[in-house]
């Protein structure tokens, strides 16, 4: 009898603790497409706030069961199919997570250099950056669309002292691409007023504190504005009374409606008045969706595996939880509770399929894979996190 | 010597420390682990040793899941000077000011209830390069020392009779 689980996010290793502690004699085996664990925590938070990533020595701990082991750089619907899976193991669980970052659409914006929030976070945090984006090596101006924490971050990593984010450990190859720019306006761009933001305070007063750069905001787009995010909105008004000096700026624009980008610029409205914002790059901010796996279905509206209070729509033995059973929430305590939630009904299921019907031997299927999967002991070794 | 643990947490960090502290000292001891959100105040009635483990949520607040024991004994205080405490207080000091504020509010609710704090609470800082958990489980071992010293201490006082 054993259990699978897709995916080493907050999603995988939360649900993983649960299991393993209730299940001590049962073998967990963690399922991890790259080959390092962690998910959103290695690659999506900015690799500056270590506090958030501190929650990995939870997982570490989690790692340590005897029960538990970790199958990384195997992509589950392409170096293994569900099928297999459910043959394999008494339960499947699905956690992989939100990790395709949503790009904003609109007429001539595939001409533009660009890339997500996401990506960038992941290319700071030491990761690959996608084959398909081409950076430009110079530019003036560099334009975030989108109003959450995921713009914050992309700005305030653009806009670090290089020493900075040495210290905080992103990569040389990254900071020199970053100070060879000659970058010398970011500007975040958002559809909402400076009062239906979804930005944090902590992280909208970190662009406060740069020595290159300062926050820049319109009075004309804080006077009145009304919306949930009134915290928000007094730090925004707080920027809006600051005299500009010497530094770059990081300038906000709200109520934006995008039209078109051409040759460089976006053209968009506010409240009926155009507006042109210079945009060599865009970095897409609006949000993340599920990647689809194969043989699994799949809402594309909604950006994530349909599924029945956790069980996966038309499978029998495989759940899905985290951010791939409902994007969004932003929060690794999220995806805590969600877990939480979910397992009194996985220990249920599993009471009752556990060892019915010819199973295959799940260590049979993994002699199957190809040779270089990740082990523990692997992390252990290779990780930078673990070397310490 | 018994003690209650209230685990007061928002990612399992606070947990995960906790239990770090049992595996160190728990031998001989009954400390019982309880997550804030399934405890209410009733429990500290027939508590005489209470160690809060609790971090601390966006600006400065209690973590949502032990916000609703938090507040019930906020609005109703119990009187709880037949208890002694102590706190360990989760934080990132990228919060500035309200740094471990979660841990640092319970330390005054309880204070406020009348109870008798043993220790200065710790502080422990996720964005540091400490070991959090070392760092707890040797504040704990003060902590259990003078929680003991205070067991006996009462112990001696209400059966003098005692050789």
């Amino acid at each position: 009898m054993a259990i699978a689980i897709v995916g080493s996010g907050p999603a995988g290793f939360y649900t993983a603790d649960l299991l393993s502690r209730s299940l001590p004699r049962e073998p967990i085996h963690l399922f991890e497409r790259a080959a390092l664990p962690y998910g959103l925590v290695r690659y999506g938070v900015a690799p500056d706030h270590s506090g958030t990533k501190a929650v990995a020595r939870l997982f570490e701990r989690v790692m340590k069961r005897a029960n538990m082991s970790f199958l990384g750089n195997v992509e589950v619907g392409r170096d293994i199919c569900i099928d297999s899976l459910e043959e394999a193991y008494d339960l499947v669980v699905v956690a992989s997570g939100a990790g395709v970052g949503k790009q904003y659409e609109c007429p001539g914006i595939d001409q533009a250099p660009s890339i997500t929030g996401l990506e960038l976070s992941v290319w700071f945090n030491g990761g690959p950056l996608p084959g398909t984006r081409e950076l430009p090596a110079r530019l003036d101006s560099i334009c975030i669309i989108g109003n959450g924490n995921v713009a914050l971050d992309a700005a305030r990593l653009l806009a670090k002292p290089a020493s900075a984010l040495l210290a905080a450990g992103v990569p040389e190859s990254v900071i020199n691409w970053r100070e060879e720019l000659g970058l010398e306006e970011i500007h975040i761009c958002g559809r909402g007023s400076a009062a239906q933001t979804r930005f944090s305070v902590i992280e909208l007063e970190e662009l406060d504190e740069l020595p290159r750069f300062c926050p820049v905001v319109d009075a004309s787009d804080v006077e009145g504005a009304t919306g949930h995010n009134t915290e928000a909105l007094h730090v925004l008004q707080r920027y809006s009374r600051q005299a500009a000096d010497s530094r770059a700026a990081i300038r906000f624009h709200f109520e934006q409606e995008i039209q078109r980008y051409q040759s460089g610029e976006l053209q968009s409205m506010q409240q009926g008045r155009r507006r042109t914002i210079p945009a060599r790059l865009i970095v897409h901010a609006i949000g993340q969706r599920a990647a689809p796996i194969h043989g699994l279905p799949f809402d594309h509206d909604k950006g994530c595996i349909p599924n029945q209070s956790g069980l996966v729509e038309g499978r029998a033995r495989t759940y899905v939880v985290g951010w791939a059973a409902q994007p969004g929430g932003g929060q690794i305590a999220l995806s805590r509770s969600r877990a939480q939630s979910l397992a009194p009904r996985l220990l249920e299921e599993f009471e009752r399929t556990a060892g019915r019907g010819p199973r295959r031997d799940p260590e049979r299927l993994l002699a199957s894979l190809k040779r270089d999967v990740v082990s523990w002991q692997d992390v252990l070794q290779a990780d930078p996190w673990h070397i310490r | 010597m018994e003690a209650l643990f209230l685990v007061v947490t928002m990612t399992g960090t606070s947990e995960m420390i906790a239990e770090d502290i049992v595996d160190a000292h728990g031998a001989g001891h009954e400390f019982t682990l309880r997550l804030a959100e399934h405890a209410q105040p009733s429990i500290l009635a027939q508590t005489r040793q209470l160690l809060v483990i609790s971090s601390t949520y966006g600006t400065g607040e209690v973590p949502t899941p032990g916000k609703a024991f938090f507040d019930a004994l906020s609005k109703s205080p119990m009187d709880l000077s037949h208890l002694r405490y102590g706190v360990i207080a989760l934080g990132d000091t990228i919060y500035g000011d309200t740094f471990a504020n979660g841990g640092r509010q319970w330390d005054t609710l309880l204070k406020e209830c009348g109870a008798q704090r043993l220790a200065e609470p710790l502080l422990l800082d996720a964005s540091g390069q400490d070991d959090m958990s070392g760092l707890a489980v040797e504040w704990a071992e003060r902590w259990l020392k003078l929680a003991l010293q205070a067991e006996g201490a009462e112990e001696n006082a209400s059966s003098p009779s005692k050789v």
